[in-house]
């Protein structure tokens, strides 16, 4: 097992090679100067003020140097920084990340909490109304836009009712409970739409695991039937849906840039975004390294739970008999 | 077992969940309140921006907009309202004369400390306008500072600037950004921090800054301000500037009394205006939008026949409606709104004629009309209203393929690079016509769009016309000039204005204190705003 993980982190050096070398490159063919994007129309900078500020920022070397001094930096432990605000990015990223880490695990709780019993309840009642109302739920959750569905929110639950905060982010670690009321909006708009498609993956595995051998011995047996759902049922109905929901951290991350800019939640997504727009290419570059890097543990971390929860998955030899 | 597990976290989350529900907040704490007619002490203001800033340091600024977040940290040497006219009372420097036409004497006020307790004097001045014109200091003032010379401290606060030329834009630009001091002790001792820890001299102090989030500010106990009565300014405790990058929640932000002032949309005004408890303020004449940057130097539009059938052929009443619900205002004349003292409508501005559009484009040599290519702003505004003038213009032949990009990159392509021969953009609030001239029609600005690239010989002699303007330290001179460089730039459509925009910001009525010059295009007057109990 450790020599698998550690074959897989070093796999993925390569890959974020690959990664930034191409956003890298992509972000130079861009039109636009990043210089001319730091002063605003009408401020008429002069030819020298923009000539220093391309040589301070490395902007006229030829791309594979300036790529080759910005790994280097990378080595050292240091991103740059912005071309905007001339802050280090890492100090961007310290404030941005852990915004955008809790509004993810939030979300991804959300779709977990709403998919798993749906998905089983849906299942089991196959047919009947609980299993149609648990559909036309999850083909609004997958239809609606999170923008629109935010909107809603803030409307009913932020304006009308006045129970959640319409904006704005409070840090769990400082404040569990405002943190958490100025997360349930973004975090549920975020979180539905994997929770509908998380839903419809549980139950086609929960219907093909109760029709299975093991399942009319356990009923045989004369266990009750919330046992056989809840105990047996699920543990082996979980295998594809946890490798669904790993593979949504990575959209959580990217599908995030919609709801913190809605919700004015100050995380990457939001950065990502601005930066983007503003040619502030070390936060780019940082951003895009960071996302790489989440999905590639993301994926390495539902392998291993993979072969956690399955026994017969052994990871780094032979794979399930 | 893990099953169990899971349901046991879940049956949590129900129980917090409840919990948040019915939890109630905590009331406010009772702000002391002296007596002095109508203001109170005490009390936070919470105020919503759209904008996100570049920096908190008015020097190292390179965006207008910050002056949202930095204007109540710091102070102008000279503040002005939106007639232009000064406001002694909130200007760090207490008069000023130009004993001759290139030299501009400033007195300080006395008594003044930035908030860590250093003195503000001259030094700290020359301090500032230095940190401006260092090249490695990315700032927007630093194209129209380069007209100092020199900063020579006559005392300990008088400071005396010798100009290259005499400078009309002088009150402008020591109005925001580097017209701004920021302590030089803070400086040093914070180095680059200082971009986001800012020490000024202002009503409030830096208190917390969380990038993308908010900015505080608490109380400056020692602020050297005073209200009509002579009581120490300001009233409010502190004050919370968010950022809510999206118009719509801006608004449900103020209605569900989140915020208690913000900017709103103009759809929203309807909804606004009949809330109880809730009044709107409308600052009007806050800029141009949509606007038109044209390049001279590239075809077609170094063709003035064309440039006047691209005008005759749009009809921003069409645009207004369309976009922007009716509040704006058809522009009649160029960039300066119609409340700015320096509006002026030429009698040879082209109007919506679209006969007059067809025989301007004979004139030119293109009966059948011509191709371009447009560079267009990226907000949904403006690319609605371009999409509404590329109609316009291809009812007369003109056929337009619009390109959007972001901001810099559409006015790099127009404007610094000479792509694209136009630009359909926007265009702030204007204080001084001799700085704004100097920026888009001179030949010696950065910019290319003068059309004085485009016309030499034909006997316009921009650059000393503007030059005249910019001499113009007495406003009073100026309105012949502004008359005559109209004359051209509008009669030649060398810009086009189509409406002149409003803003509207809405706030809860236990925010007092409003004037006439509490609100500006990019921030809010707060040194005197209260909180009524």
């Amino acid at each position: 097992m450790q020599a698998y993980v550690i074959r897989r982190l070093l796999e993925m050096i390569p890959v974020l090679i690959l990664v930034t070398m191409l956003t890298f490159t992509l972000l130079l063919l861009l039109p636009g100067d990043p210089v001319e994007a730091m002063f605003e129309v009408g401020s008429n900078p002069t030819p020298e003020m923009m000539a220093t500020m391309r040589h301070k920022l490395g902007l006229d070397r030829p791309i594979p140097v300036q790529y080759g001094m910005w790994l280097g930096r990378l080595l050292r432990g240091d991103l740059g920084r912005s071309t905007m605000t001339h802050i280090k990015v890492t100090e961007e990223l310290k404030a941005r990340l852990p915004v955008t880490l809790q509004l993810g695990v939030v979300a991804w709780f959300f779709s977990i909490i709403i998919a798993i019993p749906a998905g089983v309840i849906s299942a089991v009642y196959r047919g009947k109304k609980l299993d149609i109302l648990a559909t036309v739920i999850t083909i609004g959750g997958v239809a609606v836009p999170s923008f629109w569905l935010g909107m809603m929110l803030i409307i009913l639950f932020g304006v009308k009712l006045g129970w959640f905060p319409v904006f704005g982010f409070v840090s769990l670690f400082d404040n569990p409970i405002e943190g958490l009321k100025h997360l349930v909006m973004p975090a549920f708009s975020l979180g539905v739409f994997a929770a509908a498609i998380n839903m419809r993956q549980m139950r086609s595995a929960m219907l093909e695991v109760l029709a299975l051998d093991y399942i009319r011995t356990a009923r045989a047996k004369g266990l009750r039937e919330r046992i056989v759902i809840w105990t047996h049922a699920l543990k082996n109905a979980l295998l594809p849906v946890v490798t669904i929901m790993g593979v949504q951290i990575g959209r959580l991350f990217g599908g995030s840039v919609v709801i913190e800019t809605l919700f004015a939640v100050p995380g990457m997504g939001r950065l990502m975004v601005s930066s983007i727009l503003d040619r502030d290419f070390p936060v780019v570059q940082a951003c895009i390294l960071i996302i790489a890097l989440a999905v590639l543990l993301s994926n390495l971390a539902t392998d291993l739970i993979y072969g956690y929860i399955d026994p017969r998955i052994s990871l780094g030899r032979q794979t399930s008999k | 077992m893990k099953i169990r597990i899971l349901w046991m976290v879940i049956s949590c989350l129900i129980v917090v969940a409840l919990v948040l529900v019915s939890c109630k907040a905590a009331p406010e704490e009772e702000a002391v309140s002296p007596p002095k007619e109508g203001s109170q002490y005490g009390g936070h203001l919470h105020v919503g921006t759209h904008w996100i800033p570049t920096s908190l340091d008015p020097t190292t600024s390179t965006s207008g907009p910050d002056l949202v977040y930095y204007y109540s940290i710091v102070n102008p040497l000279v503040a002005f309202d939106l007639n232009a006219q000064v406001v002694s009372h909130r200007s760090l420097a207490e008069s000023w004369e130009f004993p001759d036409a290139d030299t501009l004497v400033l007195k300080l006020r006395k008594g003044v400390k930035f908030h860590d307790g250093t003195d503000f004097n001259s030094e700290a001045v020359k301090f500032a306008w230095e940190r401006v014109l260092d090249p490695t200091t990315p700032s927007a003032s630093a194209g129209t500072f380069a007209i100092i010379k020199e900063v020579e401290v006559v005392d300990n606060h008088t400071v005396k600037l010798h100009l290259e030329h005499p400078w009309s834009g002088w009150m402008s630009a020591l109005a925001s950004g580097g017209g701004c001091p920021i302590s030089p002790t803070a400086v040093a001792k914070l180095g680059e921090e200082h971009v986001f820890k800012p020490v000024g001299t202002g009503p409030f102090k830096f208190s917390e800054w969380v990038p993308g989030n908010y900015l505080e500010v608490t109380k400056n106990e020692g602020y050297w301000g005073v209200d009509d009565a002579g009581n120490p300014l300001p009233y409010l405790d502190s004050i919370t500037i968010s950022n809510i990058p999206d118009m719509a929640v801006m608004s449900a932000a103020v209605e569900s009394g989140k915020i208690d002032v913000g900017q709103i949309a103009d759809k929203d005004l309807d909804k606004f205006e009949a809330l109880d408890n809730i009044s709107v303020y409308t600052l009007e004449g806050s800029g141009s939008r949509p606007h038109i940057y044209l390049n001279g130097t590239m075809p077609p539009m170094d063709n003035i026949h064309l440039r006047r059938a691209l005008h005759f052929a749009l009809n921003p009443d069409i645009m207004n409606k369309a976009v922007f619900y009716g509040r704006y205002v058809v522009a009649k004349g160029g960039p300066f709104p119609t409340n700015s003292w320096a509006h002026y409508e030429s009698p040879y501005r082209p109007y919506y004629d679209v006969e007059k559009a067809r025989e301007e484009l004979l004139l030119g040599g293109y009966p059948n009309g011509f191709e371009m290519e447009v560079a267009v702003y990226s907000d949904p505004g403006i690319v609605e209203c371009a999409e509404i003038a590329k109609e316009q213009w291809a009812a007369v032949g003109i056929k337009a393929n619009l390109n959007v990009y972001d901001i810099g990159t559409a006015v790099g392509k127009v404007m610094l690079n000479e792509e694209l021969p136009l630009l359909f953009g926007s265009c702030g609030g204007q204080t001084d016509p001799g700085r704004r001239a100097e920026t888009f029609y001179s030949t010696l600005s950065t910019y290319k769009t003068g059309m004085a690239y485009a016309s030499p010989g034909e006997g316009k002699d921009i650059d000393h016309l503007i030059a005249q303007l910019s001499s113009c330290t007495d406003r009073q001179d100026a309105p012949p000039l502004l008359a005559e460089l109209g004359d051209i730039t509008q009669g030649d459509v060398w810009e086009i204005s189509l409406l002149y925009r409003n803003d509207y910001f809405a706030y809860w009525d236990k925010v007092r204190g409003w004037g006439d010059d509490s609100f500006h295009p990019y921030y809010l007057v707060v040194e005197d705003l209260w909180i009524q109990k």
